[in-house]
């Protein structure tokens, strides 16, 4: 077992966790995140991507020791008191929910793209996301989404 | 028109915000005290029988609190097929398999402290097998001398030969027979969240708590309480959300393994399969060989079809030939000819089970027919697209083939119009693009028929109950099942309008067997169709009572009175003239007359309307390498009057997209050698994603379905019909060749480009 201390969604987090352990089971298991989901532990579905210090990564492949130090933001972390982050709503506004399981993953992705890139076309957004698999296939309104949010953000940074 | 206030209306999906914020709860998300971990041992052979097993080792390794074998489970046959009673396929599965019929099938089970021990103890299991010769193929099933996969079988599931009209006649008559075969291939749910169940015993009267992702809560419990030998009220089925179903969540898959680790350890326990386990052991669309024959004559008059379908369910029955018979179903709903033969086999085969799969029969079949008529429309000389209309079905036309329901409404020629527009089908035809360099352009078409539900084929009762609060807002308890596409906000959409209250004021509590009434659950795209009308009518019985008691309280006739978005009003003016709000309040606080209001309704349709599409597509192909591009894909649909327009797009291009990837990438491949499934992971099963998409334009043609609650026809699974056989008729037309299998991967093209020329003599 390792101590490893870390900010999950802002708040500081110490806890131990099992030399294999990864980030996906620390989070589901000991914090209760149950948002990240596991769709298939080899990093190829993207349920599970999370972001650490703002970069989507696959929780699933990401060692929980490797964590240590690091700032995890996962789908919970979005939301402040309930009140959804534009991108959230966006997706909502969109209609780019259906099952919903790919969604955490889909949006922490689309998140992680809006900071680099607050203006994103439709290609880089495909490019950006195209590791987040959908069956629903949500791709259209996710788009939209993504591009609704978007103009969102900066009219109110405009502002 | 009716004007509506909240059908017909993009509302936001009710499940939206704890979806976008991770608050929904899906089963995997969830955590007992002293919960197990259920692990599955399966059989490495495609065919064998368990000559032994010896579970000792695994029994004593710290952690593992049961091993269990078929020797410790009911020894019932039954069937995995998910309809309601009678069972309509072969009762030919066990809980565990002791002639295991594919690699993959289980054997033994384990349930341990943790995943890890219990996968550690898989490989403590001993088994010894006598392996058997096995068949991957109906042809090799069927051989002469092979041998039976299923005792008494023959290798066969189910058989059926029908006839109408003269078909030898009119094809001796006809100016031209064309014939062609075609392949379907093996392709996969890939829901992106696993199959998992968490059962917990009761240890005061055995009952099991059943958490599942399930698509048919209603059938779940009967089926696993059949197979376990109990009672059905022995099990309490409740389902979670559910993160994506697309037909291979409708039947018991793992659940009843689950079932009986639970029961032996006596506490609750987790079964969670693995992405590999989901791909490579759980369900399948059917792959299927057609022979089709069609006797044309030179006006374009299709007079005699003849149609042979072989379909490869694999190792048991599940729904077997119940998907023989919904292709049966759609013969003549959209090209009816009087004379007609059909010829359906359904064949054991030792590869994995094919199940329901979105489309249920029909996108193999729509490709395979379509294909077959871009070669009869080349065999006489005739533009596709005016074949296909010379022998459309007609509204009021008489069905013969099918039961035959009466089609109430019919948006098949406009959704062919407005295809036709968008795609720009004329122009090309008169003017098609110049090659250029190796690529060339081609235009391909593909219509399609769809039912609303199973009937008249098998039982369809959908029940609704809705209990109307205090405050006039409404409870609907519902057996239908919210699966990702939009269930519980078009029901909900449905209630608050025939109520008359806003739909915030609704909530749905769906899926759980002790609270909710019956529903065969969400298959054959019936909910909305089926359990709509039940929402419909208890919510009329609901508004009926309310209208009662503001009749008492404004002195008005209830007659003169309706509601609209939580108000009573002037049925005449529509003027505003009470609060329904205080209307419920009386009913339920009234000294005297005080009353709940709760009504229970339980629907059978009494036809089965149907959808129609039309996809139409432009694709640009390298005759080099056969790579190409979808350069337009325009699907039109008629799924009759939009409940929720924008939940409806997605079902629509979400569909589209998923049949492009049946069209273009999507199969699982077998191990000729050993049986295996060569591509478990998602890397090697391709499935669409955000760098794979065509440009898509999708659209509605609203007609007005007057057996449904609101004009509403089928949406769930005709759009997974017919976009993949118009992309591949427009590569096919590009190259002037016909490719007789999909999916069409770069590979199959070019090599399908290479065998053309070598029967030109080219190189």
């Amino acid at each position: 077992m390792h101590t490893i201390q870390m900010t999950v969604n802002g708040s500081l987090w110490t806890g131990q966790v099992e030399d294999g352990e990864t980030l996906l089971e620390t989070l589901r298991t000991r914090l209760g995140l149950t948002g990240t989901k596991r769709g298939c532990e080899v990093g190829e579905c993207g349920a599970c991507t999370v972001l650490i210090d703002g970069v989507p990564t696959t929780s699933c492949l990401y060692l929980a020791t490797l964590a240590d130090g690091k700032s995890i933001t996962t789908i919970e972390g979005l939301s402040v008191d309930g009140k959804l982050s534009p991108l959230q709503q966006a997706f909502i506004d969109a209609g780019a929910v259906q099952c919903g399981f790919c969604t955490p993953g889909m949006i922490l992705s689309a998140h992680a793209l809006l900071q680099r890139d607050p203006h994103p076309t439709k290609e880089t957004i495909k490019t950006a996301l195209s590791g987040n698999m959908c069956r629903c296939a949500t791709y259209e309104q996710v788009t939209e989404a993504v591009q609704r949010a978007a103009e969102v953000i900066a009219a109110h940074v405009g502002t | 028109m009716t004007q509506h206030s909240v059908v017909g209306v993009s509302a936001p999906r009710i499940d939206a915000y704890d979806k976008v914020t991770g608050r929904a709860v899906y089963v995997g998300d969830m955590k007992f005290p002293h919960m197990l971990q259920g692990k599955v041992l399966r059989s490495p052979y495609a065919h064998a029988l368990v000559k032994r097993i010896d579970t000792s080792k695994a029994l004593a390794l710290p952690g593992v609190r049961c091993v269990l074998t078929s020797k410790d489970v009911p020894d019932i046959p039954f069937t995995l097929c998910g309809h309601p009673l009678p069972f309509d396929t072969p009762l030919d599965a066990r809980i565990f398999a002791t002639h295991v019929r594919y690699v993959g099938d289980p054997v033994a089970a384990v349930a341990a402290e943790t995943r890890e021990i219990a996968e550690k103890a898989l490989g403590l299991i001993e088994v010894e097998y006598e392996e058997l010769p096995f068949y991957l193929t109906p042809q090799e099933a069927l051989a002469e001398g092979a041998m039976e996969i299923h005792e008494g079988s023959g290798n066969l599931c189910g058989e059926t030969d029908l006839a109408f009209g003269d078909v030898d006649q009119a094809l001796k008559d006809a100016d031209y027979v064309v014939e062609d075969e075609y392949d379907s291939p093996i392709v996969t749910h890939a829901q992106i969240e696993p199959h998992v169940s968490i059962v917990i015993p009761d240890p005061k009267d055995g009952r099991l708590t059943v958490y599942a992702s399930t698509q048919c809560p209603s059938i779940m419990r009967e089926r696993l309480a059949y197979i376990l030998g109990l009672d059905r009220r022995k099990i309490h089925l409740i389902k979670m959300t559910v993160g994506g179903g697309f037909g291979g969540k409708q039947e018991p898959v793992y659940e009843q393994i689950n079932c009986v680790l639970a029961q032996a350890c006596g506490c609750p326990v987790m079964l969670e399969l693995t992405r590999e386990e989901n791909l490579a052991c759980t369900r399948t669309r059917h792959t299927t060989h057609y022979k089709i024959r069609t006797g044309v004559n030179k006006d374009g008059t299709i007079v005699a079809r003849e149609i042979d379908i072989e379909q490869n369910t694999g190792a048991y029955a599940s729904h077997g030939h119940n998907v023989f018979f919904n292709q049966f179903g759609q013969f003549d709903s959209l090209y009816p000819c009087p004379n007609m033969r059909v010829r359906g086999r359904t064949v054991y085969t030792n590869i994995l089970i094919a199940a329901a799969m979105r489309g249920y029969g029909i996108p193999q079949y729509c490709i395979a027919n379509e294909s077959h008529l871009d070669h009869v429309a080349q065999v006489i000389g005739m533009d596709p697209l005016t074949l296909r209309q010379k022998n459309l079905y007609q509204l009021g036309q008489e069905r013969k083939y099918a039961p035959p329901h009466s089609v109430g409404s019919c948006g098949l020629p406009q959704v062919i119009e407005e295809g036709r527009r968008r795609i720009g089908y004329d122009e090309f035809r008169k003017a098609p693009p110049q090659d250029e360099g190796p690529i060339k352009y081609g235009i391909g078409v593909a219509l399609s028929s769809y039912n609303s539900c199973v009937y008249s084929h098998s039982v369809e009762l959908s029940a609704a109950r809705i209990l109307v609060q205090d405050d006039a807002s409404a409870t609907l308890f519902l057996g239908c099942t919210e699966i990702g596409q939009g269930a519980d906000t078009a029901m909900a959409q449905i209630a608050a309008e025939t109520l008359g209250i806003p739909l915030d004021w609704v909530t749905v509590k769906e899926g759980d067997t002790d609270l909710c009434p019956f529903d065969a659950g969400a298959y054959a795209s019936r909910q909305t169709y089926v359990t709509g009308n039940a929402v419909k009518q208890a919510a009329l019985k609901c508004k009926a009572q309310m209208l009662d008691r503001a009749a008492k309280l404004l002195e008005r006739p209830a007659a003169e009175l309706d509601t609209r978005l939580g108000k009573v009003i002037d049925k005449a003016t529509g003027e505003e003239i009470g609060d329904l709000r205080k209307v419920a309040e009386d009913m339920v606080y009234h000294l005297t007359e005080g009353n709940t209001c709760c009504h229970e309704v339980g629907y059978i349709p009494t036809t089965n309307a149907l959808n129609y599409a039309a996809t139409f597509a432009i694709v640009g192909v390298d005759t080099e390498t056969g790579q190409y591009e979808v350069k337009k894909l325009v699907t039109c649909m008629d799924c009759g009057t939009l409940i929720n327009p924008q939940a409806a797009m997605g079902q629509l291009t979400g569909g589209t997209i998923m049949c492009f990837g049946f069209g273009t990438m999507e199969q699982i491949l077998i191990d000729p050698k050993t049986g295996r499934v060569h591509n478990d992971t998602l890397l090697d099963y391709k499935i669409p994603t955000f760098a794979d998409l065509p440009p898509i334009d999708a659209h509605f043609i609203e007609t007005v379905e007057p057996s449904s609650a609101y004009g509403n026809k089928s949406l769930g699974e005709p759009p997974n019909v017919t976009p993949a056989a118009a992309i591949h008729n427009a590569v096919c037309n590009a190259l002037g060749i016909q490719i007789p299998s999909n999916p069409l991967t770069p590979e199959r093209v070019y090599l399908a480009i290479a065998e053309n020329k070598k029967k030109q003599g080219g190189v």
